[in-house]
């Protein structure tokens, strides 16, 4: 009896770990970016252009009035801060910091 | 006596009935005219950006988010839409400026797809040019659109820091201007220092055609805006940053009016400013605020043939019409 318990939990764990695993790798990864002068929809769609070319980038959303801009990454993707920064300087500001809201890799 | 009742109601139901036919545009007591709210649907916006007056006074947006261009009557119905998202011929990513030429052709450029595309007035695809680059007739995100009165297209290269002049089938004819940031302080004393980096720019954003054919840009970042004829020589500038009247903090939309007058929207401060072309300051109305007459980041201004002057409203998704 005891062997068919532990049979039932071994199938039972075999049915949901891959499927509880899965879902934490497919979380999306988000960061927060603190950008100095942006003031206005001009800035703040060309600071969207240069996003979205980063690798893996599935969306974003940015706040002018906090100068502040939300960038969410496909699962899985090894996000570049050198690249975030790249794209910044590319659309004309400086970065001020970088905050990770979700999917840390050094976490 | 009962006779005459039946008609004075039916007289009166008739006008009624004609009069809410029409559908004009709600007005309020300031006599301000509002036009879409925020949605997707026809005559909604989502970021309304840029906005051309053409033909019998027709009007169009650029409806950036939307990714799509809107054309009203001039009573403000919607007549139709084209566009959608991508980056095939009649299509866009951020539809970022509008300009309509004599015959009513519609030139819009797309700040994302480094393009101008150029469409009849109704909105039936005819060409395009342009890719990303900073080589002649190539753009770093292009945005304001305007024509002079023999057909030449000026597009403000926001983030080339300059404007590119090209002809009615998009053959390039010139180009002229650099980065060149004015400091904060020397913007503020311009009372008494020069502001200096004349025919350069800091993010050109809108461009209109004056008398003469007098070119005005709004050199957005330089919170001023620069005069040149139609062949690219500086003539005057005036603006600077500040809050007085008069000064700017981010000037954004530019037109001009058949009197000779310059409206240009002041971003930040969220008002709308009067000029005559030597850059005197005659008038300004507005205040941020989501109500009739105030306003959340004005992007875009003009001017129609019966001197109404049109407000895009960019972070209240609409536009605002003043007589």
């Amino acid at each position: 009896m005891k062997i068919i318990r532990l049979l039932l939990l071994a199938l039972l764990m075999s049915v949901f770990v891959p499927v509880t695993g899965t879902i934490a790798n497919e979380a999306d990864q988000k960061i927060e970016i603190k950008v100095a002068g942006l003031y206005c929809p001009f800035c703040s769609y060309g600071l969207e252009k240069q996003v979205k070319k980063l690798d893996g980038f599935k969306a974003v959303k940015i706040n002018i009035k906090k100068g502040t801009a939300e960038i969410t990454f496909k699962p899985g993707t090894k996000v570049s801060e050198k690249a975030i920064l790249a794209a910044v300087e590319d659309a004309g500001f400086d970065l001020d910091g970088v905050e990770w809201l979700s999917g840390d890799p050094k976490k | 006596m009962k006779k005459i009742l039946c008609y004075g109601v039916i007289i009166l139901a008739l006008v009624g009935w004609t009069a809410c036919a029409h559908k004009p545009l709600p007005v309020d007591a300031t006599g301000v005219r509002v036009l879409g709210k925020f949605g997707t649907g026809p005559g909604e916006f989502n970021e309304p950006f840029a906005i051309a007056i053409g033909k019998n006074n027709s009007i169009y947006v650029a409806d950036a988010r939307n990714h799509r261009i809107q054309m009203f009557s001039e009573a403000g119905e919607f007549k139709k839409q084209w566009g959608g998202q991508g980056d095939g011929p009649g299509q866009f990513e951020r539809p970022a400026g509008i300009a309509v030429d004599k015959e009513g052709n519609v030139y819009v450029s797309d700040f994302e797809l480094d393009r101008i595309q150029k469409f009849d007035a109704e909105g039936m695809f005819l060409l395009q040019w342009g890719k990303g680059g900073k080589g002649p007739g190539q753009f770093n995100s292009p945005t304001g659109l305007t024509i002079n009165s023999v057909g030449q297209l000026f597009v403000a290269d926001t983030y080339n820091h300059r404007i590119q002049k090209f002809d009615a089938e998009g053959n390039w004819l010139s180009a002229w201007g650099e980065y060149q940031p004015i400091g904060v302080i020397r913007s503020f004393f311009s009372f008494f220092l020069s502001l200096g980096a004349e025919g350069d720019f800091n993010y050109p954003v809108r461009v209109t055609i004056g008398t003469k054919d007098k070119l005005f840009v709004s050199d957005a970042y330089n919170n001023r805006v620069q005069v040149f004829s139609s062949d690219g020589n500086y003539l005057s500038q005036f603006g600077s940053i500040g809050f007085l009247g008069g000064s700017f903090k981010v000037s954004s939309g530019i037109a001009a009016d058949k009197a000779g007058r310059i409206i240009v929207a002041d971003f930040y401060n969220h008002r709308i400013q009067v000029f005559n072309e030597q850059g005197d300051h005659l008038d300004q109305w507005g205040k941020k605020g989501a109500q009739v007459g105030q306003f959340d980041g004005p992007t875009d201004v003009a001017v129609d043939t019966r001197g109404r002057i049109y407000v895009v409203d960019w972070g209240n998704h609409r536009l605002q019409i003043y007589e």
